[in-house]
């Protein structure tokens, strides 16, 4: 069993910092994703893990021991590209057998191990063909078991799903975090999809600008973040944000968002009025945290439909409110006329309040 | 089977293709006519006209003129192909994978020298030669030749490199194998269509060669084909049916190379075009 820590790393290419003092440890048997938007470092990270970048500060350690010096071929690694990168002129078994092959096994071993990942793998029927004749999926799960045939100390993944199409991409994640939890092996796993990496991940590294964001389980990151971009980056639709005032008057706090006001309770009003005494903030709620309700009561707020996008298990409702436009998820399929005007209610409990600098109050 | 509609366009295109395929296949028919004709025939007939004799010996006669010049021609194109491929693609390989301060110079420099016409550098060419007592020798047209064209296979073979992902060589890497290993059994089979075609065209170029030939080979017994080719000529009148007929044997090599290689010289021009490499 292996960790894998990373401490105060960052990586320059020329001016661009892409990797930026970052620090965390993922600890043995771990299934642990680094998640953000192209280009905020999450891919460099894992190379840096790799061995195919050297970081201009910081280290890295595998199994408690610096490998900054170590090159890739020495780390016992395995890695899953996203064009997966096989070998085109060789086939799919002498593919698997390579990595052995450089490990100095002898020939019985090699096919037997090659023999048992083509079988775990379901592509023992492919064996002698070469990847040019095989089907995305089948590619993927090749460079998947060129990695897995070494059974190696660290797996590290580039989004190895983003290039199947999204039927497959489904089954796939189910199928990976099934054999990850099964061989044990500690895994980080490198994706821009939140969806990919909340369905799989132990835990979720978010990154941005080369920074890391939040790192946590899942729910903590869907249920606490600790920032306006986690909360913008996890869950589909995305999180609606306004900017509004807060105003303590009196034992009763309130949220003035211009087109409407929202009464907060005594208990969270006064977390606020702890931290920022009063002034302007930005507030988050989830699409799914919003109702629609028939009756108008406190904290009911009136919008326009804008649009409906039905998907059928639920439908999700964009309601005009003022200059916003607000996501609503609803269960079940529902039918609104454009222009109709409807009832909205915020779970208040589930609001996400944050500073004008974007750091999470509540 | 549904029937081909042959449309006005098609026929236009037939038609420029047939046009342009006899003017090019003309010459090479008035050659081989001519090959086989009496060297009367070929004054008094038209060049069009098949031989009414028919006869081989200008062809045993150009044979037996030539056959040091062709035999000399393989021992120094070959090795000096081989060679100029070995060296001009690992340089190449390394000036695209390998950024170092300067590369873009060194690269920069290599695409100068292959495009400099060699006929500029034939005296200091010849100079060094003589220096270093390589005139008139074999060794001499080899290293002259590798020289020359040593640039040109690192420029045309890096071109191949580039196509190949860097994924490729990084998952080598990972998956254990050193950097010897990865050139070896991985780059190289890769890009093998893309040298074997670099090395037709190197082949080609040193095959064809005159100039260098004619001033380095003072000796007739290092003397290229192409030199002799030239002498077959005669020195009073032109012994056209002889000239033909060694011209063709001349031709042979770089003929059947691109007919058994042909295939992969068509899939190296391609690379990069087409997808899943």
């Amino acid at each position: 069993m292996v960790n894998v820590e990373l401490r105060n790393v960052t990586k320059r290419f020329k001016k661009v910092v892409a990797v930026n003092r970052i620090s965390f440890k993922v600890n043995s048997g771990e299934f642990f994703v680094l998640l953000g938007p192209s280009g905020c470092g999450k891919t460099t990270t894992l190379r840096i893990i790799a061995g195919l970048e050297d970081p201009d500060e910081g280290e890295v350690l595998i199994d408690n021991v610096v490998v900054n010096d170590v090159p890739p071929n020495k780390r016992d690694v395995a890695m899953v590209f996203q064009n997966y990168a096989l070998y085109p002129h060789m086939t799919v078994y002498k593919n698997l057998a390579f990595p052995l092959e450089n490990m100095g096994f002898s020939k019985m071993e090699i096919d037997r191990r090659v023999k048992e990942v083509a079988k775990m793998l379901y592509i023992d029927h492919l064996l002698d063909r070469k990847p040019n004749q095989l089907s995305g999926g089948e590619q993927q799960r090749v460079a998947l078991g060129r990695a897995l045939v070494r059974r190696p100390k660290v797996f590290l993944m580039d989004e190895p799903l983003s290039n199947l199409d999204a039927k497959l991409r489904v089954y796939m994640r189910a199928e990976l975090k099934r054999l990850q939890k099964e061989l044990k092996i500690t895994t980080i796993y490198v994706t821009h999809d939140q969806a990919e990496a909340m369905t799989m991940a132990d835990r979720i590294a978010v990154m941005n600008k080369g920074r890391i964001m939040q790192i946590g389980k899942p729910h903590e990151l869907y249920l606490k973040p600790a920032n306006l971009f986690v909360a913008g980056f996890i869950g589909s639709p995305p999180t609606n944000f306004f900017d509004a005032t807060f105003i303590s008057k009196e034992g009763t706090y309130v949220l003035d968002a211009g087109n409407f006001k929202l009464t907060l309770e005594k208990s969270l009003g006064e977390i606020l009025e702890k931290e920022i005494g009063s002034g302007e903030v930005v507030v988050g709620i989830r699409p799914e945290h919003i109702d629609v309700v028939k009756e108008a009561d406190l904290n009911t707020i009136e919008g326009e439909v804008y649009v409906v996008e039905p998907l059928g298990p639920e439908t999700v409702i964009d309601v005009k409110i003022g200059d916003y436009i607000f996501k609503v998820l609803t269960k079940g399929m529902v039918h609104y006329n454009i222009g109709e005007r409807i009832l909205l209610k915020f779970q208040m409990d589930k609001l996400h309040i944050f500073k004008k600098t974007g750091e999470a109050i509540i | 089977m549904k029937k081909r509609k042959i449309s006005i366009k098609m026929i236009i295109i037939y038609m420029i293709l047939i046009t342009l395929s006899i003017i090019w296949l003309l010459p090479i028919y008035v050659t081989i006519v001519s090959s086989l004709k009496s060297n009367r025939e070929i004054y008094t007939t038209n060049v069009l006209q098949p031989p009414s004799n028919p006869t081989i010996d200008p062809w045993i006669e150009a044979w037996s003129r030539i056959k040091r010049g062709f035999l000399n021609s393989i021992i120094v194109s070959l090795p000096a192909t081989f060679i100029s491929v070995i060296i001009g693609s690992m340089a190449g390989y390394f000036l695209v994978r390998y950024r170092f301060k300067g590369s873009e110079t060194v690269f920069f420099l290599i695409a100068v020298a292959s495009f400099i016409p060699y006929q500029i550098v034939l005296i200091p060419i010849v100079r060094i030669s003589s220096a270093l007592h390589l005139m008139g020798t074999i060794p001499g047209l080899i290293i002259v030749y590798i020289l020359l064209f040593t640039p040109w296979a690192a420029l045309i073979s890096s071109a191949f490199f580039l196509t190949i992902p860097k994924e490729i060589e990084e998952a080598a890497l990972i998956d254990g194998a050193s950097p010897i290993k990865i050139y070896f059994k991985i780059v190289l089979p890769i890009a093998l269509p893309g040298l074997i075609s670099t090395a037709i065209i190197i082949f080609m170029n040193i095959w064809n060669e005159f100039l260098i030939a004619v001033t380095l080979s003072t000796s007739p017994y290092v003397r290229t084909v192409q030199p002799e080719i030239a002498n077959l000529r005669g020195t009073t009148t032109v012994s056209w049916n002889t000239l033909m007929a060694g011209s063709i044997i001349a031709m042979l090599p770089p003929i059947i190379i691109v007919m058994l290689l042909g295939r992969y010289f068509v899939k190296g021009l391609l690379a990069g075009s087409l997808k899943g490499i």
